[in-house]
């Protein structure tokens, strides 16, 4: 997630969103979506992708997509 | 518009971006910012007229995020691979003409808001006013074609730019034809328009002095058999505009153009004289050898 929205590591938490990363546009989204789903091997529904605008909503998603969701 | 300058509608529909789909939220300030205030002004009558309350406004926002969001994804597997998703056309209106629910909830919303949020549509765009409307207008042009209408926009621009011309505009798509005649009507000119499901192809209607046809083309498995048929319905000293997506890997293109030459190549084999073109892309690439899409909008005899 940092290195695809281009942010230190050590910054993301509760409150990294679209609000606090103002480089957070819609191809730099869109490329968060692809690495995740090649690194979980998930597939984020269409309806969800422009609503994951947070880390927290992000990591919610990826584990319910995991646990089968 | 107000008559004190002021974009209400512009203002509404950025707030709207803000809250609801907030990766989309600096797309107006960055548009005003290439095109300025005329810009502005342009959407903003848009807006006022074709998206009036709030429900309509959320659910244009909501499609635009949903269509932008899925042509950036296209776009990105289109940098590495370098081919179009979808080969057939059979299999694309499936998915998008007969799909009525996506058609009125993302696909025409979404075409509607990129005519000014990409800066290659509204420049292509202004090229079409300025270009063929204003020879529309000079020539007092009575009768015009749109084939492929879409949101109807560019039949809306022909009728608002050459008051003494009637339209008819064709299309596969009921759903377009509803929103191209509510365009149009929204527009006051609703007296000398409207859309009949048809394939021109199949069934050509009599030929016209004035043609437009826009975005059409890379839809196609064959785009030359259907510029031949587009020929046929020009008469003889009439003026077309036909204009083409390059390297834009929409869902629903399947025929690549590479270049604007691949075009041109296509509109002489069917028999037209290319008078001018008009090529604007989306941005500038990424790296020097990525592909990034284009339009290209022919004026043809």
């Amino acid at each position: 997630m940092a290195a695809m929205l281009d942010i230190d590591m050590s910054t993301i938490g509760p409150a990294t969103s679209t609000d606090t990363v103002p480089q957070w546009d819609s191809v730099r989204h869109m490329n968060l979506i692809i690495a995740l789903e090649e690194a979980f091997g998930i597939t984020v529904p269409d309806d969800e992708v422009a609503t994951l605008t947070s880390y927290p909503i992000v990591r919610a998603m990826v584990e319910e997509q995991l646990a089968g969701g | 518009m107000r008559s004190d300058g002021g974009t209400p509608g512009l203002d509404r529909l950025e707030a709207r971006f803000r809250a609801a789909s907030p990766i989309f939220r600096e797309a107006i300030a960055k548009s005003r910012q290439i095109f300025g205030e005329q810009w502005a002004t342009l959407f903003d009558e848009t807006i006022t007229r074709l998206i009036p309350g709030d429900a309509e406004l959320a659910a244009a926002v909501d499609g635009y995020s949903k269509f932008a969001l899925d042509v950036v994804r296209l776009q990105l597997r289109f940098e590495k691979e370098r081919v179009y998703l979808h080969k057939s056309y059979t299999e694309v209106a499936k998915a998008v003409y007969a799909n009525e629910t996506y058609m009125r909830t993302c696909y025409l919303p979404g075409l509607l808001l990129s005519h000014y949020l990409w800066p290659h549509h509204f420049r292509q765009m202004r090229n079409f006013e300025e270009v063929f409307v204003g020879e529309m207008a000079r020539k007092g042009a009575e009768q015009f074609y749109d084939i492929g209408v879409g949101t109807g926009f560019y039949s809306r621009l022909a009728l608002m730019g050459a008051p003494r011309a009637t339209g008819v505009g064709f299309d596969i798509s009921p759903s377009s034809k509803e929103f191209a005649e509510g365009h149009v009507r929204a527009f006051g000119a609703g007296a000398r328009y409207r859309v009949e499901l048809r394939d021109v192809v199949d069934q050509p209607p009599a030929p016209v002095d004035w043609l437009i046809c826009v975005e059409v083309l890379e839809h196609l498995e064959d785009p030359v058999a259907f510029l031949h048929a587009l020929r046929g319905l020009l008469r003889a000293g009439g003026t077309a505009f036909i204009a083409t997506a390059l390297n834009a890997p929409n869902a629903d293109h399947i025929y690549l153009y590479r270049t604007a030459e691949d075009v041109k190549t296509q509109l002489l084999a069917a028999g037209f004289a290319v008078e001018q073109y008009f090529c604007a892309l989306a941005g500038a690439p990424t790296h020097p050898d990525t592909p990034v899409a284009e339009v290209a909008a022919f004026i043809v005899k």
